[in-house]
């Protein structure tokens, strides 16, 4: 759960979110604008906390971390890609400069050279961001995220910025770099992403409403039993009042 | 090693640490310089003005024969403490008679080291004798090769060596001055004192021998090197000189046997308790100058932190992202702060020293104080990279939304202007409640200033700035509403100041303090110099006054408006004994015309008050009374009774000297009162003056015209050289410099603030670019944008500078008892330059951000900008 105190009052940006992201996959969070996804995201990446609940990365517990434990989680067990291709490089650095500081971060040893070949980036290792297009510069994003195989890399519309063509390369990088045991939380509107996540997490109104996997899509039931109706359905509930039939094959839900 | 230098990527980013680190290290290191060389100047002045070539003098009488002489002398010399120099030798023979052919004149052997050095020689013969003065030899009719004969029974013939100009004829001289009792004080008008006769040390043995009369006097005036002295070199050998004086008054000692019955003489201990005493008394305020200069360019510093932040936003927050600590980024922006604080401090530390070579006090700082300087520089330097370092730590916290905790969230709603304004208005109360003269002077001490007049401007600028700033963050947003049909430039302009905020209100309140600083620098400066002027002026009487030896008459021929006074120091008011009064006599006629006169210094118009004094009260002369003598009837001028009838009064009056009260007469009703007690003016100890509106070289020529003997020349501008003038206006001169420095710091912030606006916007310029907007309404918009802020800054500073003149002026009125009314001067002139420049600046600033606009290249813009 996840609660912002502002001047207007409390703001609920996510209501309870129960969800596993497991290793070596790559989860697609969807939801409308407001719906509680760069919250999550960021609950996720440890940049910031929830307000109640448990969020355990790696085995641990960062719930209720101070902001010391939370750097530690974000320099060892997560990485953080900015929508903003921009955002994710310093200006100066050359790509293989890139490389060479997340491995020094991350306390690890690196192979840039193998690894910007797996990315398309072989022969840019001297150039700078600027040197660089949208889409390479969301692909090293992505692997200066991924140096010392942290547990979980999140991407915030990782695509929004990109065409459609750097954004499939993109997404391809994405696929191939889950086979160093990284789980790839990309929050997105694009089709392409959703197509390609291994499942897929529909937000709303700051809850989980479904998760689609394997081409099934599942509605979420909370710990307290309230499942989300999908927008079509509300259509058929005006009063927004319904009978609840359970049998022994399911629960049926009728207007009055 | 790419940290150190990773900061000179950002040149605007670099140049603002180097610039402050560069006032902060001069704000620290000019005090202790600036201190010390002035305690050796006013040191120095003190020995100079008051003879440095016999700061020690012992005294002996009798003149002894030549072996007991040199044993004595060898024993003074030899225990002088290795501080002084080598001493002038004196031997002053006995009064005596000299026999010639006009008849007998007293006269006295003198030896003294260089003596025929010093006067005017008029003629001179092959032989070896005695230098005899012209009024010698005009009236025995002797000249070089003649023989004179000197004492009677016994007498010794002594041949006539050259003939030098009567000293009487020329003006004192500081040479002959120690001997000035010997010399030139006469007994009476008519009476000289015996005439020296100017011999070598071998003759004058040989006469003492001949008359066998060793009643004279033997004299060591030792020197010391006063411009080549730091003051505590200069304390240490008063120290020294006084252990050496008890050495010789021990009779346990072989100089103390010798010497006991000796007159010692120093006026070292004197001159170095002066000089510190004012080094003391300017400590304060410019300690507080220090301080102020330091605290601005430390603000400076930490708002750098904040605007790195802002520069490298992307940096920050990708590495914040990655779990990096503030901590660690701002140590990181430490050491990358470090070759420019570097660079900065020295350049401080350089500027500091050079200012202090070419307008500072002309005294030396010594190793000591010079190291002690650079020592508390590299710490600031170093505390200032801490404080970059914090500041760029908390500036992350600020950007990633890590918050304060509680400590920090209660902190921001501290109204930190409120409490910066009580404190201003305890520091007022503390001034106002001290009374209106905290500041002590007499004639020859320093008068001190109190530190707070420093304090509480610096108290109440920063606190005004600050919550005038806060309005202006308030009421900016709504100029988002306005201007819908304003031409683009305005229009533009307005969008980028409603949306500006926080860093529009640091500007503006950085500018208002550094411009408010500088012109209460100037303010106070200018009104000091002002009142010291007017001092100067009043004790002299006009520009120059000149005293000769006879009673002053107007000079004609002078070119010059000139009037004639006679001062008469140590009368008295009444019958009371204890009511001593200077008296001036003057000359209605043309006292007006050369005196210097202010309408403040009385009700009454000068020209009413000199008909007063003018006007027939029968037998009774008419008087003025100036400053809190009471009214009476009588004067008494050295035991003359003059009858006198008050007919004015006035605050002050050319001529008064601190805290002496004074009567003015004409000088026609006071000749007659005293010729009715049988008595001239000549009465006493009548100072005879000539005052005039000229340089004192145009005085002389027209005295030495008229035919008069000068004996002193005091000009209003070399009174202001004296050591209690000289530090006060040292000080103010600081704090004038230290006011430009602290300027400087609006030109910094404002470049600061158009680097930052001109990044965040490139993306807005480029799309308006493409939408039609101009350059030129572009550039126009920015200026509006600097004049606005900067102009606003410009008139609060100037504003909150002459309110804040007002209650502290008072306390800069140094000379409490002179009479002198304290001036507010404000420098018209200097502030609308300054004024101009900051407003220029803000223009080429515009141009700056324009040509950086125009090379953007748009495409790059839209991919890589925040």
């Amino acid at each position: 759960m996840k609660i912002y105190w502002t001047a207007s009052g409390e703001v609920h940006a996510l209501k309870g979110i129960d969800a596993v992201f497991p290793s070596r996959s790559v989860t697609a969070v969807v939801g409308p604008s407001g719906s509680g996804k760069s919250s999550l995201l960021r609950i996720l990446a440890g940049l910031d906390l929830a307000t109640a609940g448990a969020v355990t990365i790696g085995g641990t517990n960062v719930a209720g971390a101070k902001a010391r434990a939370l750097r530690k989680v974000r320099r060892r067990f997560t990485g953080y890609v900015f929508q903003r291709p921009s955002d994710n490089l310093i200006p100066y650095l050359t790509v293989e400069g890139h490389m060479r500081q997340a491995a020094r971060l991350r306390r690890t040893k690196l192979d840039s050279n193998s690894l910007l070949e797996q990315l398309g980036l072989q022969g840019r290792a001297r150039h700078k961001p600027d040197q660089l297009s949208g889409g390479e510069q969301q692909r090293l994003a992505f692997a200066q995220a991924v140096v010392g195989n942290p547990y979980m890399v999140v991407a915030d519309e990782p695509t929004s910025e990109l065409d459609s063509r750097s954004a499939a390369a993109l997404l391809e990088t994405v696929s191939s770099l889950t086979d160093l045991g990284v789980s790839f939380v990309l929050s997105t509107h694009d089709p392409e992403v959703v197509k390609m996540a291994d499942r897929t997490l529909h937000l709303r109104h700051g809850a989980l409403e479904a998760e689609s996997h394997e081409m099934r899509t599942l509605s979420v039931i909370d710990h307290s039993g309230r499942i989300q109706l999908p927008p079509g359905a509300l259509e058929l509930f005006p009063d927004r009042r319904g009978v609840i039939q359970v049998d022994s094959e399911g629960v049926r839900i009728t207007p009055p | 090693m790419t940290s150190l230098v990773r900061l000179l990527r950002w040149p605007s980013l670099a140049c603002a640490v180097f610039v402050s680190a560069a006032i902060l290290v001069c704000a620290t290191a000019v005090a202790p310089l600036f201190l010390a060389g002035a305690g050796s100047a006013i040191f120095e002045e003190y020995a100079v003005g008051q003879g440095a070539d016999g700061a020690v003098t012992i005294a002996n009488d009798g003149t002894f024969s030549a072996d007991v002489a040199n044993y004595r002398e060898r024993l003074v010399v030899e225990s002088a403490p290795d501080q002084l120099g080598e001493p002038r030798r004196t031997m002053i023979g006995a009064e005596s008679f000299m026999q010639g052919r006009g008849g007998g004149y007293a006269a006295r052997p003198i030896f003294r080291s260089d003596a025929l050095d010093q006067v005017e020689r008029l003629t001179e013969g092959p032989g070896h004798g005695v230098w005899i003065s012209s009024f010698l030899a005009e009236r025995m009719d002797a000249g070089p090769g003649d023989t004179v004969e000197l004492g009677s029974n016994p007498s010794v013939e002594i041949e006539v060596a050259g003939v030098f100009r009567d000293l009487l004829e020329l003006p004192r001289s500081d040479f002959w001055s120690p001997l000035d009792n010997l010399i030139y004080q006469r007994p009476t008008e008519q009476l000289r004192p015996p005439d020296p006769l100017i011999v070598d040390r071998a003759t004058f043995f040989d006469i003492e021998n001949s008359l066998g009369d060793f009643r004279g006097e033997s004299r060591w005036e030792f020197p010391v090197d006063a411009g080549n002295m730091t003051l505590s070199e200069a304390t240490e050998a008063a120290a020294a000189t006084s252990r050496w004086a008890a050495i010789l008054r021990d009779p346990t000692t072989e100089p103390g046997t010798a010497m006991l019955t000796a007159n010692f003489v120093s006026l070292l201990a004197g001159w170095a308790e002066l000089a510190e005493g004012a080094v003391t008394a300017i400590s304060g305020p410019v300690d507080m100058l220090s301080f102020g200069g330091q605290a601005v360019a430390l603000l400076v510093i930490a708002g750098s932190g904040f605007f790195i932040v802002g520069r490298r936003r992307t940096e920050y927050m990708l590495l914040h992202a990655r779990g990096i600590s503030p901590l660690r980024l701002g140590f990181g922006a430490a050491v990358e702060g470090l070759l420019p604080v570097a660079a900065g401090a020295a350049l401080g530390g350089a500027v500091a020293w050079l200012w202090l070579e070419a307008a500072g006090p002309d005294g030396l700082f010594g190793r000591a104080v010079a190291l002690e300087a650079a020592r508390a520089g590299a710490v600031v330097a170093g505390a200032s990279l801490v404080l970059l370092g914090a500041s760029v730590a908390l500036a992350v916290r600020a950007q990633a939304h890590e918050g304060f905790g509680r400590v920090g969230r209660s902190a921001a709603r501290v109204p930190w202007e409120l409490l910066i304004l009580v404190l201003a208005a305890a520091s007022l109360y503390e001034l106002l409640t001290r009374g209106v003269t905290p500041v002590e002077g007499t004639e020859d001490a320093v008068p001190r200033m109190d530190r707070l007049v420093i304090l509480f401007p610096i108290l109440f600028l920063t606190g005004a700035a600050g919550l005038a700033s806060r309005t202006l963050r308030r009421g900016l947003p709504r100029l988002r509403a306005a201007g819908g049909g304003w031409p683009p430039a305005l229009y533009v302009a307005t969008r980028r100041l409603a949306s500006t905020g926080r860093s529009a209100a640091a500007l503006v309140t950085a500018a208002t303090v550094a411009i408010g600083m500088f012109a209460y620098s100037a303010i106070i400066s200018s009104s000091a110099e002002a009142t010291a002027s007017q001092h100067s002026l009043l004790r002299v009487g006009s520009r120059v006054s000149a005293s000769i030896s006879a009673p002053p008459r107007v000079l004609d021929s002078a070119d010059f408006a000139n009037t004639p006074v006679i001062r008469y120091a140590g009368a008295r008011l009444g019958t009371d004994a204890t009511n001593a009064i200077d008296v001036i006599a003057v000359d209605p006629a043309t006292f007006d015309e050369a005196a210097y006169w202010d309408s403040r210094f009385s009700d009454v118009s000068l020209e009413e008050l000199l008909t007063r004094i003018d006007g027939d009260t029968g037998e009774d002369v008419p008087a003025v009374v100036v400053g809190s003598a009471p009214d009476a009837t009588l004067l008494q001028i050295s035991s003359y009774d003059v009858p006198i009838e008050v007919v004015g009064r006035a605050e002050t009056f050319p001529g008064v000297l601190e805290g002496r009260p004074l009567i003015v007469v004409a000088r026609e009703p006071l000749t007659q009162a005293l010729a009715a007690n049988d008595a001239s003016l000549r009465i006493g100890e009548g100072d005879f003056q000539v005052w005039g509106n000229s340089t004192p070289s145009e005085m002389k020529t027209a005295l030495t015209t008229a035919g008069e003997s000068v004996h002193t020349l005091l000009s209003a501008a070399e009174l202001r050289d004296t050591p209690p003038f000289l530090a006060l206006t040292w000080t103010f001169d600081l704090l004038e410099a230290l006011g430009v420095l602290i300027g400087l710091v609006a030109l910094v912030g404002m470049f600061l603030y158009l680097q930052t606006r001109q990044r965040e916007q490139q993306v807005s310029y480029a799309l308006g670019a493409r939408m039609g907007l101009e350059r030129s309404s572009h550039r126009l918009s920015i200026g509006i944008e600097m004049t606005g802020m900067l102009g606003a800054s410009v008139l609060l500073g100037l504003v909150l500078a002459i309110i804040v003149t007002v209650p502290t002026h008072d306390h800069i009125q140094v000379f409490s008892d002179s009479g002198s009314v304290p001036l507010v001067q404000i420098p018209t002139p200097a502030l609308a330059l300054a004024a101009a420049v900051v407003l220029a600046a803000a223009w080429v600033g515009a141009w700056f951000v324009q040509r950086e606009a125009d090379r953007t290249d748009v495409a790059q813009v839209m991919r890589l900008a925040r």
